[in-house]
């Protein structure tokens, strides 16, 4: 029973493969869940208190007639990572750019801090600034021709002193491991590296929040665990972070909290491991049951787990359980009564 | 990731951009090479005498050689590519309508009651525009391919040339490679659904490449406006600028050179 391995039974959205230099640890986090089990409970719901963005009844139309959010309302909570679940075109991209002030809502407020967003020149200024928005596809962002170049646009735009915007550019090129790229053309970089300047261009303004859309899609499992080792030290550095993503196996994995939109609603939020283990919901929002939910609910029905346990989140919190419940038919070395 | 293959195809119609980022004058002030290039050509063109044009040649062929370590064929095909317009364009200069009984006649064709062919004169004028020519040629491509881009908007920057100018150069520069990447990636999946396997569909497909490109070109500009908005913009593209330090020893090497061109030009005045 103990014996599942769990470097065999990877779900396809993660498939970390050994040998990788870099992501190890984030692998390593993911596969042992010691990282994941270390963090301390966090209460998914809001308790009342604003978040730090929040739509209410927020409804928008493109000029061409397409209502691309309904009625939604919802609340980003203070420090935690959010994972926004969805089909494509469910809305997550509208609703980020009406959270940065770029579209306004047709009907309803973006609230921020508690306080319904200012459309005014200085307003917007401010409110760019601690809403860090990194778009999904890295050549709509990057515009300068040398790496470092595009790092410091958003710091001067903020008005920042040459040395001041100088230092911090440093600095992020450092923190973000982009020493060796700083000089090289944005063109001449891969897609994945673009990703991670794309990044490191929105965090040199110091946000708040980090709303990345689809920061995973299209990059291959080391640059995956590269970006996602970068959201979590900017996350334990304190700011909340919201990523958008089709990936369910991530979801239950990463975030402390998870919303699922459908066709511009509000389809669930809550934690990952109740919204992403109910069935129904995910597959109205055309979307699938985690991998290792769906082995737990057949271990489950086989028989081999009680199913008033929590949901596990990794394989190896789901080898975790069966070890558990294995461990007293079967108990190693038991004294001799 | 098809993006990045193509990134790397990308940058083979554009080995310039290769040499001006891997040259031994790489870190040297943009000015300097700036200056370099600059006062060559002036000098070219003020004496527009084919002597000092050759010696120019000559010079900035050491430079970019002998300098910058960038190979001599890869100069050489450079200075070649824009061959074919220069000589076309000097062509109709050299040929003119002549008067066969002039002494200065070299070659005279009889069109009808005219006769066409060359003069000394227009020879002469011929080989001076040309001569002219190519030393400018290879005086911009040294700045070319020993200055990256980046450095050469952020010295006319600090030169204050005006804002509007470079920040076209600027996004010009970037969506070259945006828009080569996009129409390679379109012309791979057009053929591979055999959207070249003859004459008329290659010509149907090109068209549908051209209109294809230039809606993505309007799409990517306006997904550009809008991560850039998120970013801040209000309508000044403002980056940070390099700080390179000038070196003594390039100034007196600019300055002897120059000089002796100078004087060159004098001579031949």
């Amino acid at each position: 029973m103990s014996s599942i391995d769990p470097t065999h039974t990877h779900a396809p959205g993660i498939a970390p493969s050994p040998g990788l230099q870099d992501p190890e640890e984030f692998v390593a986090a993911r596969s042992n869940g010691d990282q994941l089990a270390a963090r301390e409970p966090v209460d998914s719901k809001t308790d009342g208190s604003p978040g730090v963005l929040a739509a209410e009844s927020v409804t928008f139309a493109y000029p061409d007639g397409t209502v691309a959010l309904h009625d939604l309302s919802l609340t980003l909570p203070q420090g935690r990572r959010v994972a926004i679940l969805g089909a494509n075109g469910c809305g997550k991209t509208t609703l980020f750019l009406n959270f940065n002030g770029i579209l306004r809502p047709s009907a309803g407020t973006i609230v921020h801090n508690g306080e319904p967003i200012q459309y005014d020149r200085e307003a917007l200024r401010d409110l760019r600034r601690r809403v860090g928005l990194v778009f999904q596809d890295p050549d709509s962002q990057l515009f300068a021709a040398s790496v470092r170049q595009d790092i410091s646009f958003g710091p001067l735009n903020l008005g920042w002193s040459e040395e001041h915007a100088r230092a911090r550019v440093e600095q992020i090129i450092v923190d973000t491991n982009l020493t060796e790229l700083a000089e090289r053309p944005t063109h001449m970089l891969s897609y994945g590296q673009k990703k991670r300047v794309a990044i490191a261009g929105v965090l040199v303004m110091e946000p708040e929040v980090i709303i990345a859309d689809e920061p995973t899609a299209g990059l291959d499992p080391e640059t995956t665990g590269r970006v996602l080792n970068l959201l979590d030290s900017l996350h334990h550095a304190g700011r909340s972070i919201v990523i958008s993503t089709h990936d369910v196996e991530l979801a239950l994995a990463w975030a402390d909290h998870v919303i699922v939109m459908h066709r511009g609603h509000l389809l669930a939020e809550g934690p990952p491991d109740v919204v992403l283990a109910d069935d129904p919901l995910l597959r109205e929002a055309g979307l699938l049951q985690p991998i290792v939910v769906d082995a737990y609910r057949q271990f489950c029905a086989a028989g081999l787990l009680p199913s008033s346990e929590a949901v596990p989140r990794t394989v190896s919190d789901l080898t975790a359980l069966l070890v558990r419940h294995a461990a007293p038919r079967t108990p190693p070395n038991s004294p001799p009564d | 990731m098809a993006a990045s293959a193509l990134s790397k195809e990308a940058m083979h119609p554009f080995p310039i951009d290769m040499y001006a980022y891997q040259n031994r004058l790489r870190d040297a002030h943009p000015a300097e090479k700036m200056l370099f290039a600059g006062l060559t050509i002036l000098i070219c063109l003020i004496a527009s005498s084919p002597l000092v044009a050759l010696l120019a040649i000559g010079i900035v062929t050491v430079a970019v050689v002998r300098v910058a370590g960038i190979p001599l064929r890869a100069f050489w095909y450079f200075v070649r590519l824009p061959a074919g317009f220069i000589l076309i364009g000097v062509l109709t200069l050299a040929i003119t309508s002549v008067d066969p009984a002039n002494p200065a006649t070299l070659l005279a064709l009889p069109i009808g009651p005219w006769h066409v062919g060359v003069m000394e004169s227009s020879l002469a004028r011929a080989v001076q525009v040309a001569s002219v020519s190519f030393s400018c040629v290879a005086s911009m491509l040294a700045l070319a391919l020993t200055t990256p881009m980046v450095d050469i908007t952020d010295q006319l920057r600090k030169w204050r040339v005006p804002q509007l100018f470079i920040e076209l150069m600027v996004l010009m520069y970037r969506f070259i490679f945006v828009f080569i990447e996009t129409a390679q990636a379109m012309y791979i999946a057009q053929n591979a659904r055999l959207g070249y396997s003859n004459w008329r569909r290659s010509l149907q497909s090109v068209g549908m490449l051209a209109a294809n490109l230039y809606l993505r070109s309007q799409t990517r500009a306006s997904a550009l406006f809008t991560a850039l908005t998120a970013r801040g913009y209000s309508g000044e593209l403002r980056v940070l600028t390099a700080q390179p330090t000038w070196s003594r020893r390039n100034l007196v090497l600019i300055a002897g050179v120059e000089s002796v061109l100078l004087l060159a030009a004098i001579a031949t005045w």
